[in-house]
């Protein structure tokens, strides 16, 4: 059955959309590999089956089939780990300064790490909504779930995350990490 | 609620950052914040750790264009797997078609005296005693001297074209002794119809080949539109030939029509090997613009597209009975 998208749009919603997908899943997977297997599969699926809404769901749609795939592919196969880039390289890592604010590199890196130790639907939750700045009814809706447990869940993937970042100071004596929220450039 | 504590806060702390909390919630929680730093503290961070989680997940490259081999990916599991879904759809109900033209022929043909039809057609060839009569087969020369399908295999083999040797998949490399020269090879003028006659020769070459399998047809068929695409492109553009290399990588054509090589008569061969020879230089590029002009002469002035659906049709499963 003949696609009702032409060539020339699936090329164009792969270079509109496809690296911003890309980061969501490598987000939720960890993989970044796996990431653009998971965009590539659901660009296929857009050529297969378009939403029916027509080109202004695209983007909507996309992001919901690769959430939903980024977190199924994991519990699928079974395949944590933090991302390589991200990896908790010694060498990468600095001695704490008594000064109160961070570096920004050592901050991204915490995060990172902090990130990693939490399961898919955690980062799922955060990404959609700290990344791609969803609504929490737009999160129900990519998640298909009540918008009561939007913010339940949302509550425990914010708590647990700032779990891990407290867990991961190696100088709990030390003066607690301050984020300094203007260094940091909101997506 | 009259007021809030501590747990309170923990409670409503999304709700707080994304404002999503009632009014009322939200005054008192506003004055458990003024009293309680620990607790306004946990927003700073909470607040901040949102920002960082979308600064890190940007950093992941939403900025960096796509990976290489991305589109093509994609293209080749949508529209070019449909393009060749179709037109596989479209060879098997041309084949199935054919298989019942050529029954209900053959069974017409036992009344007939069979000496009569003894011409030079490739379908009346098929049906007729394979020894007494010359196929037409594409005559090309070599260096202006000769026609090739006057040579036996050995000869051929000593012109330095290998025809019998099945190619590795992998490609990697050029293997001289294994591909045509294309600037050696011309068309002989055509001829108006075979004789027939009897050799023996000619038998044990006719022999050598037999009918070709539904995926050799499909390849056959496959790389004759191929050589016709790349005639028809335009000229200084390169959309068409990438589209070409892309349908041969990942149909794999190059190693499907080396084995198909293997199995045909000498002539045959010949022909399966020069658009074997263009194909391979698609794939392996890089290709200028004059590039491309040469291939295009080389596919016209040799005929290919016309001369692989002849090889097709000639040895066709529906045409050997």
């Amino acid at each position: 059955m003949p696609s009702a998208l032409s060539e020339t749009k699936l090329r164009e919603w792969m270079q509109k959309a496809g690296p911003r997908l890309i980061s969501l899943s490598a987000s939720i997977c960890r993989d970044r590999h796996l990431a653009e297997e998971v965009v590539q599969e659901a660009f296929v699926k857009l050529w297969r089956k378009p939403p029916d809404a027509g080109e202004v769901a695209y983007t909507s749609w996309l992001r919901r089939v690769v959430t939903n795939m980024s977190i199924n592919i994991l519990q699928r196969t079974r395949r944590p780990g933090p991302l390589p880039e991200f990896s908790a390289d010694p060498a990468m890592q600095t001695t704490r300064r008594p000064e109160a604010h961070c570096d920004v590199d050592e901050s991204l890196q915490r995060v990172q790490r902090a990130i990693d130790k939490l399961d898919e639907p955690k980062r799922a939750i955060l990404a959609l909504r700290a990344y791609e700045q969803l609504s929490y009814e737009e999160i129900a809706q990519h998640l298909n779930i009540p918008i009561g447990t939007v913010m339940s869940r949302l509550n425990r993937a914010r708590t647990a995350l700032l779990e891990e970042l407290k867990q991961d100071l190696q100088h709990p004596e030390d003066e607690p990490l301050v984020f300094d929220i203007r260094n940091y450039k909101r997506a | 609620m009259e007021s809030l504590d501590c747990t309170d806060i923990k409670a409503l702390l999304s709700g707080l950052i994304d404002d999503r909390v009632d009014p009322a919630s939200r005054h008192h929680a506003e004055r458990h914040l003024a009293d309680c730093k620990s607790c306004r503290e946990l927003l700073d961070q909470a607040e901040a750790a949102e920002a960082m989680v979308a600064a890190s997940i940007a950093a992941l490259g939403d900025a960096e264009p796509l990976p290489d081999q991305f589109e093509s990916t994609v293209l080749a599991r949508t529209v070019y797997a449909d393009r060749h879904g179709a037109h596989g759809r479209l060879v098997n109900w041309f084949g199935w078609l054919a298989a019942a033209a050529a029954l209900a022929l053959a069974v017409s043909i036992w009344v007939v005296d069979r000496q009569t039809i003894l011409r030079g057609s490739a379908t009346e060839f098929a049906l007729a005693d394979p020894y007494q009569v010359e196929p037409e087969v594409p005559s090309y020369t070599l260096d202006g001297m000769g026609s090739l399908d006057e040579h036996s295999p050995d000869s051929v083999a000593a012109l330095g074209v290998d025809t019998t040797r099945v190619q590795p998949a992998s490609y990697h490399g050029p293997d001289s002794s294994s591909f045509i020269d294309l600037n050696r090879l011309s068309m002989m003028p055509s001829r108006s119809g075979a004789s027939a006659r009897r050799t023996k020769a000619r038998a044990v070459d006719l022999n050598l080949a037999h009918a070709l399998s539904r995926d050799d047809s499909e390849t056959l068929d496959d790389v004759s539109r191929l050589m016709m695409m790349l005639v028809q492109s335009p000229d200084q553009s390169f959309v068409e030939v990438e589209r070409i290399r892309r349908i041969a990588e990942y149909d794999r054509l190059l190693p499907r029509l080396a084995q198909l090589r293997a199995n045909l008569a000498p002539p045959d061969r010949i022909t399966v090997g020069a658009a074997e020879s263009v194909l391979y230089r698609v794939v392996r590029g890089p290709l200028s613009t004059e590039d491309v002009q040469i291939m295009r002469d080389d596919v016209n002035r040799l005929e290919l597209p016309s001369q692989l659906d002849a090889i097709g049709n000639r040895w066709s499963p529906a045409s050997s009975l």
